[in-house]
């Protein structure tokens, strides 16, 4: 079956080529827009569609490397089930689906439907992943997660100070005249913004890089600081003290557009840069140099990472972060502002982040919203009335990618019955029951918005997919009769199984809004209706007081934080516990430029590319523990262990090891065995990098 | 009109990208590119700035691999200036790699033949450019005409030679950084540590079966002189035999044996199809 309606005669070729527009879906910044050749069902050509203006030079090697992906050797595609001597043998789909139904029902009758624990992880994006809910509360309801792995602490900072996550188009950075890229390795993660930061520095523009790596980032910076890990926060305090001794204030903005700035003022003057110097480890001089820029320097832009905010004081930094650009009147104008999230194209969603992901005020009795993403395995096993006794995981490999790695291990096999959608044998997969083969983005239609870019786009249909697997909306029709749900039931909640029937599901959902449908967005990317270029233009923050919040009573009520972003070290710190550190080295799980977290890495086109996995450890502390480059060594704290080859490397701030996260345990190891299952201290995010271990030869 | 890839450092993130899109449009399978990213400074030593070089085939104006092919196995395409390296006329015997001072053309163990970029030459037909061009994320590698004046002009950036590659290097800006030196304990970790040298092409383990057959052709030589001059006393049978184990040596250096004959065509240039003619050495 040929899908679409976009033929192009390729020239040279006998058979004709269709290309077809779609996206990559990945949780990533940069969402391509994407044009794919097809040719008799195979994809041969992936390129950047030109029509989103972010990302029109060209997809990453990831992007590029689908075409391996979709036809992989290591590919699911059938159900799988695991027999009793503990390897996967294929199953039918009839078979698959009348054992998961036995299950289901069996659980249902003697806990309950909230004993089954749905997981979905943010593997895939679209408006289909809705359907996995409206499945499971026909079946009577099911226990799920709330908050969030990778970008919360931020998110619910920003929505306390300027009232919502939104931020100004992505070239709008090229108009800075300062960019501060804030615990951030864009050139790794989100490469697509690296072109216009070029092109501000080729007009005379500066880039900081502040980061306690040396990174492919800080490469191009003009000055770049490395403070400790987790002390951002003083040093942003520091910098609103000095910049405010300088006189850099944007009086009249103030004035005009910020609350709490006496208050915030009087904190950050009790802030010294010496006593920052102390804190972050960076020299006072790098402090006054980049205050001097920032009080000097108009329009900045801050472009801040997720790392920075998985700490359990990050919330507060980041509020301290923002309180920069908000007093020196950065906010709502072309070339100033907060690239952190922008959410302006989740134009389908009644609630949006970090709101959405927090648990209920009043639960509907249906749902059971009550496992902390970020403690799953200890929320898991401390579940009661009723107990969970299966779990069906969708988009996510928990095992690998959540904290505490140990915890979910045992939580997952204290289950009677594992269900694992997945495209291949993850470590989480591995641990089912019961795997089911995943569709690609290639192989259903759905619409995705993004996070940094503002564009809605079609993740199209272009090839079948492949051997018996099945999309997971079609599953759940499947799987509706057998928990005697009426399939009219489903109707309108999802779609079914045919193009036809996919695409009127979602012409429907974009009904509502003025410029979107299919038809439009087959052609390309769309702005949202009421799209802003320059974010918060108007000056008008919803928040209570429509101003820019630098003290917020919310934060207090609901977080029991400051009202004012005070500097607190994070709850694993070398200074917590001074020289006395059974662990005291920083754990640092960036992200590579070769995966999204735990994929990508099975590719052999990816392999090829990357140097494998390996803990980075700065000479300096691999000479006091004896360890050679090369050598095997063991990563440890009190939580769990792993062991990779070590590699030297001077490019870390001393005192904290590096390994990039998303290994499978069939790799290596993941870093989350020593992560610790808790919270940011705001938004319910996991405080990955709030992790101290040692090293040693194994 | 000739053509040139354009490459600026200053935007190359070494994401590889370039890599990865002409594995896919060449067909090169998960495991092969014909282009590779070349890091310097890859040890990030403090105080010294890393940045990238992405290198396939410049496809010179005095192509050496061209030139040093004993089987007259490439040919320069007339319309788009692409060095092309015909598979079925090469004889695996790797002396164009030897040659290309860039290691364009490197030898593939599957096919026993050499395999290198081909400016994209299917796409070029089709008015575009090609596939690692067109797929820079960042616009660091780009594709473009070039002055026919500006023809085997020397390239900043690259060694100096007479080859006059079809590639043009922006220079390096990277910023002069007021934090240098905010670590002074890394210096110390790079002091009287040397550089890590990149890998010979050539060496002993890989060529052994050549260098034995030179050996050995040299002594076979010397033995014939020595016996014509009644010198030495030889066994026409011992004679025959090592001469056989000598031509087996050197038909074993080839990826395909079976097109040796090929290896004597390009005597007007090749040095190797020159060695192949006893009459040539005179």
């Amino acid at each position: 079956m040929m899908v679409g309606s976009e033929l192009e005669p390729v020239p040279g070729d006998s058979a004709p080529m269709s290309v077809l527009t779609t996206a990559c879906p990945r949780n990533c910044y940069s969402t391509c827009g994407m044009r794919v050749h097809v040719e008799n069902g195979t994809i041969r050509r992936i390129e950047p569609h030109p029509g989103n203006r972010a990302t029109p030079e060209g997809v990453c090697l990831k992007g590029l490397s689908y075409v391996e992906r979709v036809r992989s050797a290591d590919r699911i595609l059938t159900p799988l089930h695991r027999n009793p001597s503990g390897a996967f043998e294929a199953l039918s789909w009839d078979s698959a689906l009348d054992l998961i139904a036995d299950q289901l029902t069996r659980i249902r009758q003697t806990h309950g439907p909230q004993s089954l624990l749905y997981y979905a992880g943010s593997g895939t994006k679209g408006l289909l992943n809705r359907a996995g809910l409206e499945l499971w509360r026909l079946y009577g309801g099911c226990t799920t997660t709330y908050g969030d792995l990778c970008w919360p602490a931020g998110l619910e900072a920003t929505r306390l100070t300027l009232g919502d996550n939104r931020h100004s188009v992505p070239w709008d950075i090229a108009r800075a005249r300062l960019i501060l890229m804030w615990g951030k390795n864009a050139a790794e993660t989100n490469i697509h913004q690296m072109p216009f930061i070029q092109e501000a520095r080729e007009a005379g523009g500066r880039l900081v890089v502040i980061d306690p790596r040396r990174t492919e980032s800080t490469e191009s910076a003009d000055l770049w600081l490395r403070p400790r890990p987790g002390s951002d926060g003083a040093l942003a305090l520091a910098l609103a003290g000095e910049v405010i001794r300088l006189g850099g204030v944007d009086e009249t903005f103030v004035r005009e557009h910020v609350a709490g700035f006496d208050e915030f003022g009087a904190l950050a003057g009790e802030c010294s840069v010496e006593w920052a110097s102390e804190i972050a480890e960076v020299p006072a001089q790098q402090i006054r140099d980049l205050a001097g820029w920032i009080a000097s320097t108009r329009p900045m832009t801050i472009t801040a990472g997720y790392g920075m905010q998985r700490y359990t004081n990050s919330g507060q930094t980041v509020r301290a972060i923002l309180a920069l650009l908000a007093i020196t009147g950065n906010v709502g104008r072309p070339g100033a502002g907060w690239v952190y999230a922008n959410l302006q194209s989740h134009v389908f969603d009644d609630v949006r982040d970090p709101v959405a992901c927090y648990p209920p005020a009043r639960p509907d009795g249906v749902v059971r919203i009550s496992v902390s993403t970020a403690r799953l395995g200890r929320d898991m096993l401390d579940q009661k009335d009723p107990p969970l006794r299966m779990a069906w995981v969708e988009r996510g490999n928990p095992v690998t990618q959540n904290p505490d790695t140990n915890v979910v291990l045992e939580a997952f096999r204290s289950l009677d019955f594992r269900v694992v959608v997945d495209q291949f044998l993850t470590d989480t997969a591995r641990e089912a029951d019961l795997v089911l083969p995943a569709k690609t983005m290639f192989e259903q239609t759905d619409v995705i918005g993004a996070y940094w870019h503002p564009y809605v786009q079609l993740r199209q249909k272009v090839i079948d997919p492949p051997g018996e697997v099945k999309p997971e909306t079609e599953i759940y029709r499947l799987l509706a009769p057998r928990l005697g749900i009426d399939s009219s039931l489903l109707d309108g909640k999802i779609p079914g199984p045919s193009a036809g029937q996919v695409d009127a599901f979602l012409e429907a959902k974009l009904g509502p809004f003025d410029g979107l449908s299919l038809e439009r967005l087959r052609q390309g990317p769309a702005l949202p209706p009421g799209h802003e270029e320059i974010a918060f233009a108007a000056l008008d923050f919803p928040t209570p007081s429509g101003r820019i919040e630098l003290v917020s009573d919310e934060a207090v009520e609901r977080w029991s934080v400051d009202r004012i972003p005070r500097y607190t070290e994070p709850e694993e710190s070398v200074r917590r516990v001074q020289g006395r550190a059974e662990h005291p080295l920083y754990l640092m799980t960036p992200n590579t430029k070769n995966r999204i977290h735990s994929q990508f890495g099975n590719l052999r086109m990816i392999r090829r590319v990357d140097p494998g996995p390996a803990v980075h450890v700065h000479p300096a502390d691999a000479r006091q523990r004896g360890i050679a480059s090369g050598a095997l060594v063991r990563v440890f704290n009190g939580r769990g262990e792993f062991r990779l080859p070590a590699r030297l490397d001077s490019t870390l701030k001393p005192g904290c090891v590096s390994v990039t996260n998303g290994w499978w345990i069939q790799e290596g190891g993941t870093v989350n065995f020593c992560s610790p299952g808790r919270e940011t201290d705001m938004g319910h995010g996991a405080a990955f990098h709030d992790t101290l271990v040692e090293v040693e030869t194994a | 009109m000739p053509a040139a890839f354009l490459f600026d450092p200053n935007r190359c993130t070494g994401c590889q990208a370039c890599e990865l899109a002409c594995s896919i449009e060449n067909d090169l399978g998960p495991d092969r590119s014909w282009r590779e990213v070349v890091t310097f400074n890859d040890a990030s030593a403090p105080g010294i700035p890393r940045f990238h070089l992405s290198l396939a085939c410049n496809h010179c104006a005095e192509p050496a691999c061209m030139y040093s092919c004993p089987a007259l196995a490439y040919d320069r395409d007339a319309t788009s200036g692409a060095v092309l390296l015909d598979p079925a006329r090469c004889i695996g015997c790797r002396y164009c790699s030897w040659a290309c001072p860039y290691g364009a053309p490197r030898f593939e163990e599957e096919s026993g033949v050499m395999g290198k970029c081909t400016f994209c030459s299917h796409r070029l037909g089709e008015g575009l450019k090609p596939a690692c061009a067109t797929l820079c994320p960042t616009g660091a590698l780009d594709f473009a005409d070039l002055p026919a004046s500006e023809l085997g002009a020397h390239v900043e950036g690259l060694p100096r030679t007479a080859l006059g590659p079809s590639i043009r290097i922006e220079p390096v800006r990277r910023p002069v950084r007021r934090d240098a030196g905010a670590d002074p304990g890394d210096e110390s970790e790079f002091l009287g540590r040397p550089l890590p040298t990149p890998s010979p092409g050539i060496t002993l383990r890989s060529e052994w079966s050549l260098a034995a057959f030179t050996f050995l052709t040299a002594l076979l030589f010397a033995a014939f002189v020595a016996a014509t001059a009644g010198a030495l006393p030889l066994s026409p049978v011992l004679f025959a035999s090592t001469a056989t184990v000598a031509a087996g040596l050197s038909l074993s250096h080839l990826g395909r044996p079976a097109r040796a004959w090929r290896a004597g065509l390009n005597i007007r240039r090749s040095w190797l199809s020159r060695e192949v003619w006893p009459g040539e050495r005179a």
